[in-house]
């Protein structure tokens, strides 16, 4: 008996934008970066929309979606690079579920970004300090990580806003 | 921006500054070296100057401490990588032969960082 699975317009949606994500991830990991560790994180814009459009359970879709589908293409899935992405994927996903409960206004795109970026970066130096580099020299290059990632989410978050504006 | 916002960027600001300024202070001098080799594995005061010889998994490594500092002075490797790294003197610092499997790790009394916290 065949199984027939029909996708709802939900689905279909999430399929679009995951699809939208994992193609900047990729287009993104061809950027050359000054330092291992350090990108962008374009990619993210596009969970910070859907979890300010389409909210919470729909970015863990999209972004977990793009981290394994970016990984199979790539070549990464199931390596240290897959885990380090899977990892600072999952922090900042609880960071956003979090900061999404906050009562009042709350955050905007700007505010959601900065602590979607500091997340990602705290737990993938921690599971590389944990997993594969757990020598305390590792610990001064965690404050330059930081600085560079909470300029980027800024930016990231500038860019969201500018998306966000031109949606229908 | 709304105030939630600011108020997050303020704070991230500030967390980041203090966590650079207390991560990057001076490293302190070291006083001790553990020695880590297939055979031993022992920790050396660098106050007395003296040559230390540690059997490895080539041979035997010639080791100097002086002047409260530590250098690896000879070595069975073909390389000489532990050799050309010269002097270590600070809390943290290592001098590692690879071939040999020879470790020095420097010891302060204090370690560089009072403490860790996210």
């Amino acid at each position: 008996m065949a199984l027939v699975l029909q996708p709802g317009r939900e689905d279909i949606r999430l399929a679009w934008l995951a699809a939208l994500a994992t193609s900047i991830h990729i287009l993104e990991s061809s950027l050359p970066t000054p330092l291992p560790g350090i990108k962008p994180g374009f990619a993210n814009i596009i969970t910070i929309i859907v979890l300010l459009r389409f909210g919470w359970r729909s970015a863990v879709w999209v972004s977990l979606l793009r981290v394994t589908a970016g990984s199979l293409l790539l070549g990464t899935f199931l390596s240290p690079t897959f885990m380090l992405s899977l990892t600072g994927a999952l922090c900042s996903l609880s960071i956003l579920g979090l900061a999404c409960q906050l009562p009042g206004k709350g955050f905007s795109a700007i505010g959601l970004s900065i602590l979607a970026a500091l997340a990602h970066i705290c737990g993938q130096f921690l599971l590389a300090y944990v997993w594969f580099i757990p020598h305390q020299g590792l610990w001064g290059l965690l404050p330059v990580l930081l600085s560079l990632a909470l300029i980027l989410g800024i930016m990231n978050g500038v860019i969201c806003n500018k998306v966000i504006a031109r949606l229908p | 921006m709304t105030r939630a916002d600011r108020l997050l960027l303020l704070v991230a600001i500030i967390a980041i500054s203090v966590f650079a300024f207390r991560t990057w202070q001076p490293s302190i001098n070291a006083d001790r070296v553990e020695i880590i080799s297939p055979f031993e594995h022992k920790t050396v005061s660098l106050r007395q100057d003296k040559t230390l010889f540690v059997a490895g998994a080539l041979g035997r490594s010639e080791i100097r401490i002086a002047q409260h500092r530590i250098r690896f002075i000879d070595s069975p490797c073909t390389t000489k990588f532990c050799v050309l790294q010269g002097w270590a003197s600070h809390s943290g610092e290592l001098r590692v032969c690879l071939p040999n499997k020879v470790s020095l790790r420097l010891l302060g009394s204090k370690s560089p960082f009072d403490s860790l916290t996210f």
